[in-house]
C-alpha cells in the first residue's frame, strides 16, 4: 500500500517514525477531522459576529470541546507504517462518526435543538449533505447557526471527494475504476502523479465552484450571508435550506437557473471540471456517463412536466418547477422551490410525476462528485448487466461481456457494480422494516425517506415533502434514517467494512 | 434415434416417412387446444348440475378447441432438439395460447363486460394470480366459475413444468447441476424421460388437490366450492368462487385447512412430490426449505405482533395474520382481513414478503428464497473481496456450493427481477396509480400474488385502475409467470422476426 502511506504521513514520517506514539490510523484521521469541524465552528462564530448573532460564545465553546479530544486523538497517535484496506475503512468510519457526534454540539449548546438525538441527526443529515431537517423555524435560528449548518455540508462534500477520488480508486471500491477506464490516458487518478496532489487539486476546483455559484447568487440578488450559504449547499449537493420554503422566498428565475446550473455542476464528475480548467471543455462530452447523466435529467424534467401539464398545471409553474425539482432530487440536493400555496410542493403532483421523483432519487449523480445515490454509471451498468442476461438467455453458452465506451469492463468490477446496487437494494428494504414500525409514519412517506435518507437527498414523498421536517418520523426512526445518511455517504462499503473492524478487534480481546 | 436437425424450423422435413411438420409453437397450440378442451369438458359437466347456465358455450368451446388441437396434434410435431431462443419463445406462445383460448371462452360464455375484462380474467388465471375483474363472481355459472379455477390450476402446472425442466435445461432458474446437453443450448424436448417426469408431477398435483377437495369438504365447504378452492389453492391461484375472497367462506377451520395448503403450494412441490413417492431425502435436505419454515413462522409471528389489537392478541387475530403471511409468501393471494388497515409496518412486512415469494420448485412466484439466500451470500462475497481483492470466496447452499457461472446468472436473473419491478412500477404510475399502488402491484403482479397495498389492497376491484395500468398488469403478471425470460426473449425476437417477414413480402 505505498500511494496511501505516502498521503497520509509523507510530512510527518519521519517523525512519526521516530516517535513512541501509539499507532491508530483510526483515532490519527478522527482527531485530524475534529479539528477541521472545530475549524469550521471558529469560522461560524466569525460569520455570527459579522451578522450581529447571539450564537458566537456557544459556537466558540463547541469548537473548544471538539478541537481538544481532536488534537489529543491526533497528536498522540500515529499511522502505521502498512495500513491495510480494513484500516483504511475503519479509519474513514470511525472520521465519520466522530464528526456527526461532535457535530451536533453547536445545535445543543446553543438550545437550537437541545435534545442530543435532534442535533445527531441534523448533523448527520448535514455531514453526509443529505439536507433534511428536524428543525421547525429555520428563520429563528442564529446566524452563526445556520451558517455552520450550511458549512457541515460543504465540509461533508469536500471529504466525500476525497473519500472517493483520493482514498477509494486506489482501493478500486465502487465504480470509480471504471472512470479511469473509461478516458484512457488523462486517467483519474493521474489527475496528479500522487494521489494526496489529486485531492488537492480538487479541493481548489470545488472551492472555485462554490465561489462562482456564491458571485452569481450574490448578482442575483440574494443577501451576500444567503449567497455564500446557499453556495454551499449546492456545491455539496446538500440541500439545507435557509428558509422553510428554500429558494422560493426569492421567487426568481435566475436564482432558480443559478441552482439548476450549480446542482447539475455539483453532480458531476469533477475531474471533467478539472480538465475543463485545463482548457478541455470536450471531456465533457466524451464522457458516455456524463452524456447519459443529462440526458436522465432531460428526459426526467420534460416527463415531469408533460405529467403535470396534463394533469392540469399551469405551463409556466411547470417549466419551472420540474426541472429545478428533478434536478435537485437527482443530483440529491433537496432543496426546495416552495413559492407561495401548493406551487412547488412535489407532494402534491400528480402520481407519475412523484413516480419520477422517486425514480431520479435512486440514479443520483455522477461518480466521482459530491451527490449520493448509486449513481449514473452504476445504473447504466446495471441496464447493460440486464441486456446481457436477455442475450444470454437466447444463447445459454455465449460469452458476452458487458462494454463500457467500447472497451470491455473486467468481470470483477461487474461483480462489484452488481454487488453494490443489491446491498444497496439490500439496505433500503431492511431499512424499511426497520423504519416502518418505528416511524409512525405511512407506506409512502417510509419508503421515500428511506429512499432519499440513503441517497443523500433530503426530501422524501408523503408526509416528508418539502412543506415538511423529518419530525415526522418518530425519534428511533430517525436514528436509523441517519445510519442510513452515512451508509449511503459512505458508499455503503466503506461503513460495513469500517465497522467490521472495531467489532472482529472486540471480538479478539474478548 | 431419430434424426437431428440443430435448428428445426418450421420447413424442414426430418424424416421421410413422417410428413408431419417440426414447429415447438405450433404444437405449444396444440397442447394448448387440447388441455383447455379437456377442462371445458370439466367445466361444462359442472355446469350441468347448475341448471346448465352456459354449458352450450362451453360445450361448443370444448368441441372446437379439442377439434382443432386434435387435428393440429396430426400434423405438427416437436423438433426433437430446439435452440435456447426457440423453446423460450415456445413457452411464450403457448401460455399466450392459452390465454387467447380462456378469454375466447369467456366472450363465448358471457358474464364479462368486456373482452378485455375477459382478457385480463384470463392473464390472471394462467398467471396464477388472485385478482379478478368481477366484483361478484356469482354472475358466472358454475361452470364458467369451475374454469375460472382451472386455469390457474393449468397455469400452477404449466409454471412448475416450466420451472422442474424447460428452464433448467437452459441454464437458467434452479441452481441445481444444470444440464445443457449439446454445446449450444440444444435441448431435447421430446424426450421420453421428460415426458415420465412430468406425468408423475402431473399425478402427484393432482392427488395432492384431491386431497384439499376432501378436507375442504370435511371442513364443510359444498362440493363444488371445495374443488374450485382446492384448484386455486394448491396452484397458489387465489381465486375464490364469492366476492369477499376467502373471507366469505367465514370458517375459522377452513381458513387453518387453506393455510396448511398454501403452505404446501408455495414449498416444493416437486420435491414433494419426490417425498410421497418415497425419496424423502432432497427435501428435507434442502437448505431452501428451512428459510421457508423461518420465513412463515417468523413473518406470522412479527406480523401477529404488529396487528395485535388493542385488548391484545387473540386466537382471530393471530389467525388473520398468519392467513395474510402464509397466502402472501406463498403467493396465493387469498384473503380473509383488509391488510390495507394495518400498521404501515405490517404491511410494508407483507409486500416484502410477497416480492421474495415461495420456493423455488413450486407452483408459487416471486423471486424464491433460493435466490434471496444466494443474493446475501453475494453481497457478503463482495464485502470480503473489498478487503482481499485475490481471495477466493465460494457461494454456498446448505452443503452444495454453486459454480461461479450459476451464481452468475443467478445474480443475473435478480438484477433483471429488480430492472423489471422499477420499470414494472413506472409504468403503472404513468397510468395514474398512486406511488404505493404502483410499487406495491408491480410487486404483487410480478409474483403473481395479486391484491397489493394502496388501491389494490384486498377485495379491491381492479376496474379502479385505468386501462393502461390494468395491461402493464397483465405484462407483469405474464413476467412473473414464465420467470421473465419467456416474455422478455419473445418481445425482444418475435417482433423483429414479424417485421423482417413482412419486409420480404412486401
Amino acid at each position: 500500500m505505498p500511494a496511501i502511506t505516502a498521503r497520509l504521513t509523507l510530512d510527518e514520517r519521519s517523525e512519526l517514525r521516530s516517535s513512541r506514539r501509539m499507532e491508530s490510523a483510526s483515532l490519527y484521521m478522527a482527531g485530524l477531522t475534529l479539528v477541521f469541524v472545530a475549524a469550521g465552528m471558529v469560522v461560524s462564530a466569525v460569520a455570527d459576529l459579522t451578522q450581529g448573532g447571539a450564537a458566537w460564545r456557544e459556537l466558540l465553546l463547541a469548537a473548544l470541546a471538539t478541537a481538544v479530544p481532536g488534537v489529543v486523538a491526533w497528536r498522540t497517535t500515529r499511522v502505521p507504517a502498512r495500513l491495510t484496506p480494513s484500516g483504511v475503512f475503519a479509519a474513514v468510519t470511525m472520521s465519520w462518526i466522530a464528526m456527526i457526534a461532535f457535530g451536533a454540539l453547536p445545535y445543543v449548546f446553543d438550545g437550537a435543538l437541545p435534545r442530543f438525538d435532534d442535533a445527531l441527526f441534523e448533523s448527520a443529515s448535514g455531514y453526509t449533505c443529505t439536507g433534511s431537517s428536524v428543525v421547525q423555524d429555520i428563520g429563528a435560528l442564529e446566524p452563526g447557526i445556520a451558517f455552520y449548518r450550511m458549512l457541515t455540508q460543504w465540509v461533508g462534500g469536500m471529504g466525500v471527494i476525497v473519500l472517493a477520488v483520493a482514498v477509494l480508486p486506489f482501493l478500486g471500491v465502487g465504480g470509480l475504476d471504471l472512470v479511469a477506464a473509461e478516458a484512457p490516458g488523462d486517467t483519474t487518478d493521474r489527475l496528479a502523479p500522487r494521489v494526496s496532489e489529486t485531492a488537492k487539486r480538487l479541493w481548489i476546483i470545488y472551492a472555485l465552484l462554490t465561489v462562482v455559484i456564491a458571485t452569481a447568487l450574490w448578482i442575483a440578488g440574494t443577501s451576500l450571508f444567503n449567497a455564500i450559504g446557499y453556495s454551499f449547499a449546492i456545491a455539496a449537493t446538500g440541500g439545507f435550506a435557509l428558509s422553510g420554503t428554500g429558494t422560493g422566498v426569492y421567487d426568481s428565475v435566475p436564482v432558480e437557473v443559478i441552482f439548476i446550473v450549480g446542482m447539475l455542476l455539483g453532480g458531476m464528475n469533477f475531474t471533467l471540471h478539472y480538465r475543463l480548467l485545463r482548457g478541455d471543455p470536450g471531456s465533457y462530452w466524451r464522457s458516455s456517463e456524463w452524456r447519459a447523466y443529462m440526458g436522465f435529467a432531460l428526459l426526467a424534467s420534460t416527463t415531469v412536466v408533460l405529467v403535470n401539464v396534463v394533469d392540469g398545471m399551469a405551463v409556466a409553474d411547470a417549466l419551472r418547477d420540474g426541472p429545478f425539482n428533478v434536478v435537485s432530487l437527482m443530483t440529491t440536493t433537496g432543496v426546495g422551490n416552495l413559492r407561495g400555496g401548493a406551487i412547488g410542493d412535489f407532494v402534491q403532483w400528480a402520481p407519475a410525476a412523484q413516480f419520477v421523483l422517486l425514480a431520479v432519487m435512486l440514479v443520483g449523480g455522477m461518480t466521482g462528485s459530491t451527490s449520493g445515490g448509486p449513481k449514473v454509471l452504476r445504473i447504466v451498468m446495471m441496464g447493460r448487466v440486464v441486456r446481457r442476461e436477455v442475450r444470454r438467455a437466447q444463447h445459454p453458452r455465449a460469452v458476452i461481456a458487458v462494454e463500457h465506451d467500447a472497451s470491455t469492463v473486467p468481470e470483477s468490477i461487474v461483480e462489484r457494480i452488481v454487488g453494490f446496487c443489491l446491498l444497496y437494494f439490500l439496505l433500503a428494504v431492511g431499512g424499511l422494516l426497520l423504519v416502518a414500525p418505528l416511524g409512525d409514519v405511512d407506506i409512502v412517506t417510509a419508503v421515500t425517506g428511506v429512499v432519499s435518507s440513503l441517497g443523500n437527498v433530503g426530501p422524501a414523498l408523503g408526509d416528508a415533502g418539502p412543506t415538511s421536517t423529518y419530525l415526522v418520523f418518530s425519534a428511533p426512526a430517525r436514528m436509523v434514517l441517519a445510519f442510513l445518511m452515512l451508509a449511503g455517504r459512505l458508499e455503503l462499503f466503506a461503513l460495513f467494512l469500517g465497522l467490521a473492524t472495531p467489532v472482529r478487534w472486540l471480538r479478539r480481546r474478548l | 434415434m431419430r434424426p437431428r436437425a440443430a435448428d428445426a424450423g418450421p420447413d424442414v422435413p426430418l424424416d421421410a416417412t413422417d410428413r408431419r411438420r417440426a414447429s415447438a409453437p405450433a404444437v405449444g397450440f396444440a397442447w394448448a387446444c387440447l388441455i383447455s378442451s379437456a377442462g371445458l369438458v370439466a367445466a361444462t359437466i359442472a355446469d350441468l348440475f347448475d341448471g346448465a347456465r352456459s354449458a352450450d358455450g362451453l360445450g361448443l368451446c370444448a368441441v372446437v378447441a379439442g377439434a382443432i388441437g386434435i387435428s393440429l396434434r396430426r400434423s405438427v410435431k416437436l423438433p426433437t432438439s430446439a435452440t435456447a431462443q426457440t423453446a423460450l419463445i415456445a413457452v411464450a406462445t403457448t401460455w399466450a395460447a392459452l390465454v387467447a383460448i380462456s378469454t375466447v371462452v369467456y366472450v363465448v360464455t358471457g358474464g364479462f363486460e368486456s373482452a378485455y375484462d375477459a382478457l385480463f380474467e384470463s392473464v390472471a388465471g394462467y398467471g396464477t394470480t388472485a385478482i379478478t375483474t368481477l366484483r361478484d363472481p356469482q354472475v358466472l355459472s358454475d361452470g364458467q366459475l369451475l374454469w375460472r379455477a382451472l386455469t390457474q390450476w393449468f397455469g400452477g402446472f404449466l409454471a412448475l413444468v416450466l420451472v422442474v425442466s424447460v428452464l433448467p435445461f437452459l441454464g437458467l432458474g434452479l441452481p441445481r447441476p444444470v444440464r445443457i446437453h449439446e454445446p449450444e443450448g440444444i435441448q431435447h424436448l421430446d424426450s421420453a424421460r421428460l415426458r415420465r417426469r412430468h406425468r408423475r408431477l402431473a399425478i402427484g398435483y393432482a392427488a395432492l388437490t384431491g386431497v384439499g377437495l376432501v378436507l375442504y369438504v370435511l371442513g364443510g365447504m359444498s362440493a363444488f366450492d371445495a374443488l374450485a378452492h382446492a384448484l386455486t389453492t394448491i396452484s397458489t391461484g387465489g381465486f375464490t368462487t364469492t366476492a369477499g375472497g376467502f373471507d366469505a367462506v367465514d370458517s375459522p377451520l377452513l381458513d387453518w385447512m387453506a393455510i396448511g395448503g398454501m403452505a404446501l403450494g408455495g414449498s416444493a412441490l416437486a420435491l414433494v412430490i419426490r417425498g410421497l413417492r418415497g425419496a424423502a431425502e432432497p427435501l428435507l435436505s434442502s437448505i431452501e426449505l428451512r428459510a421457508y419454515a423461518i420465513v412463515l413462522v417468523g413473518g406470522s409471528v412479527v406480523a401477529t405482533w404488529w396487528t395485535r389489537p388493542a385488548g391484545g392478541i387473540t386466537l382471530d387475530s393471530a389467525r388473520e395474520a398468519i392467513f395474510s403471511v402464509v397466502s402472501v409468501v406463498s403467493t396465493t393471494g387469498y384473503w380473509i382481513v383488509d391488510w390495507g388497515q394495518w400498521p404501515a409496518g405490517a404491511q410494508l412486512l407483507l409486500l416484502v414478503l410477497m416480492g421474495v415469494g415461495a420456493m423455488s420448485g413450486s407452483p408459487g412466484g416471486g423471486f424464491r428464497l433460493l435466490r434471496a439466500l444466494a443474493l446475501i451470500d453475494y453481497v457478503g462475497r463482495a464485502l470480503k473481496r473489498e478487503i482481499n481483492r485475490q481471495g477466493v470466496y465460494l457461494i454456498r447452499l446448505g452443503q452444495r456450493v454453486l459454480p461461479d457461472d450459476v451464481v452468475d446468472r443467478m445474480v443475473g436473473y435478480q438484477v433483471v427481477y429488480l430492472a423489471l419491478l422499477a420499470a414494472g412500477a413506472f409504468a403503472l404510475a404513468l397510468g395514474g396509480a398512486t406511488v404505493m399502488t404502483s410499487v406495491s402491484g408491480a410487486v404483487s403482479a410480478l409474483s403473481t400474488v395479486g391484491p397489493a397495498l394502496g388501491e389494490l389492497a384486498p377485495g379491491a376491484p381492479v376496474d379502479v385502475l385505468s386501462v393502461w395500468d390494468r395491461l402493464m398488469l397483465m405484462v407483469l403478471i405474464a413476467c412473473g409467470r414464465l420467470e421473465m425470460y419467456p416474455v422478455l426473449v419473445a418481445a425482444s425476437v418475435l417482433p423483429v422476426r414479424f417485421v423482417r417477414r413482412l419486409a420480404r413480402r412486401g
